[in-house]
């Protein structure tokens, strides 16, 4: 007599056929999760998100905007005059937007071996509101709002947070920084007398974010930036005296940078040309102002403007 | 389908796009940096030409390091000889550039090497000259690695000590050379330079140098 509570097997081939039922599932479960995970990595590629394939911390970023001209794809070298824009943003552990509160912009005009810096403060006025918001959008639309008030094309944009910045700058061993005045700000941390230091990275963002020492604020700052970007130049191009000088560089960036558009021999070509460059005939240019909270261009900024468009490199003194 | 069955294929597909935004967030920013630069002579790479032999490697890479393997440290060591052979051999022996001269550099290294460079990249204006010996330091040879370990540049670095006599009496040239070779198809190209050339004779000293290829 059959007792309904005693569990009775299913016959040998039923087991079967669940077993396989259940490889089966799993199998199109892996499957289809495999797709959507190349999916998902493919369109964040094609998106220009990065994908985490560099081998250390992201330091930086580095984007290409434009293309090389025609001439320079035959030469396969930049022989026209170009605009890099170098951002430093706001990004740190507990605060978002990574707004662009470092804007400067390096002319460089490779056949006359010269370049000049434009500063611009970060509470100058573009399209109603202050221009560093533009970076929240992207280091792109940064870009283009500054390429814009400038009327520059800008042809790459190299953008740096906080914990980038200071990696990159104790990445290359620390930057001698000639400091212009007494500084003692509590608030970032930069406490220097005038003179030659050599900084770490926390020392180098200090200096680099003190405005309270100043009457003028971000615009002193702003300055202090384009001496400091400066000064890096100089050492940096101490270092890449030699090919394996350049090489250690370049493996530098190439382990902290997220590249987009770019890869490391563009990298190698804009430093050899980079660094072909004398910092100390490089201008460092604050952009006329006005006062207010959100700043307007002040007398002579159209005048700048052009000198610097026509070929990267302005030529009145400022 | 058994309810088992469904949970496990959902687990697996949301697991998927777990991954997926995962991959896509930027994955990890701001870690401990890692040095994965290394400096080595690579036993392999016991290579040499009739004047240029390797010595120290030095190896800088973006992600892993990969050692020079020994048919890409012939083809290089191979280019640079094919270099003295041409400018600087052939010059002094016969007094005229070898040929294919230009055809060691690549595109952007080419105009200024055969142009305002050449000068200082070759023994031209010497002219032929008796009694030639030379000697020529271990080559440096100084590699950039991608973030695969792939080769993307390869310089070569060394001194050549060159004697001879002329009609002036003895020449004594001191030659720098740094050669940066980029792989262009199957050949390696020099694509960039930095040459310096000491010249002593009883006329005087004169020195030429040369920094070129990619700008500037």
């Amino acid at each position: 007599m059959n007792d309904p509570t005693v569990n009775i097997r299913a016959p040998k081939h039923r087991r079967l056929r669940r077993a396989t039922k259940r490889v089966a599932v799993a199998f199109v479960g892996i499957t289809t999760a495999l797709v959507l995970a190349c999916v998902g990595i493919g369109a964040a590629w094609l998106a220009g998100v990065h994908v985490p394939l560099a081998s250390g911390a992201t330091y930086l970023r580095v984007e290409k905007l434009v293309p090389l001209s025609a001439a320079d794809r035959v030469t396969g070298g930049l022989n026209s005059p170009f605009f890099i824009l170098l951002v430093g943003n706001d990004s740190r552990p507990g605060v978002g937007g990574a707004r662009g509160d470092a804007l400067h912009v390096l002319g460089v005009n490779p056949a006359m071996h010269r370049a000049t810096m434009i500063d611009i403060p970060r509470d100058t006025c573009w399209a109603g509101d202050k221009i560093n918001v533009g970076n929240t959008r992207g280091p792109r639309t940064q870009a283009n709002d500054v390429g814009g008030l400038l009327g520059v094309p800008i042809a790459y944009v190299v953008d740096v947070d906080f914990a980038g910045f200071t990696g990159l700058v104790d990445g290359v061993g620390g930057v001698d920084v000639n400091v212009p005045t007494q500084m003692h700000d509590v608030y970032s941390g930069a406490f220097f007398s005038p003179g030659k230091i050599h900084m770490s990275g926390d020392r180098a963002l200090a200096f680099s974010r003190d405005r309270h020492d100043f009457p003028t604020s971000d615009i002193v700052r702003t300055h202090n930036q384009g001496l400091l970007i400066l000064d890096a130049m100089r050492q940096l191009r101490s270092q890449m005296q030699n090919a394996p000088g350049e090489f250690k560089l370049l493996a530098l960036l190439g382990r902290h940078a997220q590249l987009d558009g770019i890869g490391i021999k563009d990298l190698y070509r804009l430093g050899r040309i980079a660094f072909s460059l004398n910092p100390d005939q490089i201008q460092n240019i604050t952009i006329p102002y006005t006062g207010g909270s959100c700043l307007g261009l002040g007398a002579g900024a159209g005048g700048l403007f052009a000198d610097f468009r026509d070929d990267a490199v302005v030529e009145s003194p400022h | 389908m058994p309810h088992s069955s469904r949970s496990f294929g959902a687990c697996i597909a949301a697991l998927g796009l777990v991954v997926a935004l995962t991959a896509c967030s930027g994955g990890k920013k701001h870690t401990t940096a890692q040095s994965v630069t290394s400096t080595t002579k690579p036993k392999v790479l016991g290579v040499k030409t009739s004047v240029l032999r390797v010595g120290a490697v030095d190896i800088q890479s973006a992600g892993p390091v990969k050692q020079i393997d020994t048919k890409t440290g012939k083809a290089v060591l191979n280019r640079a000889q094919e270099y003295i052979n041409r400018a600087v051999f052939s010059p002094l022996k016969n007094g005229k550039i070898g040929k294919n001269f230009g055809a060691l550099f690549d595109a952007g290294a080419k105009a200024t090497a055969i142009g305002p460079d050449k000068a200082a990249l070759t023994e031209l204006s010497v002219g032929k000259v008796a009694n030639l010996t030379t000697k020529a330091t271990p080559v440096h040879l100084s590699a950039l690695e991608g973030s695969f370990g792939e080769t993307i540049y390869l310089a070569t670095d060394f001194d050549l000590d060159i004697r001879g006599t002329t009609s002036a009496g003895t020449l004594r040239i001191a030659r720098h050379v740094e050669l940066t070779f980029a792989k262009s198809g199957t050949t390696w190209l020099v694509t960039a330079y930095r040459v310096q050339a000491v010249r002593k004779s009883k006329a005087g000293t004169t020195t030429t140098t040369a920094t070129g290829g990619k700008k500037p």
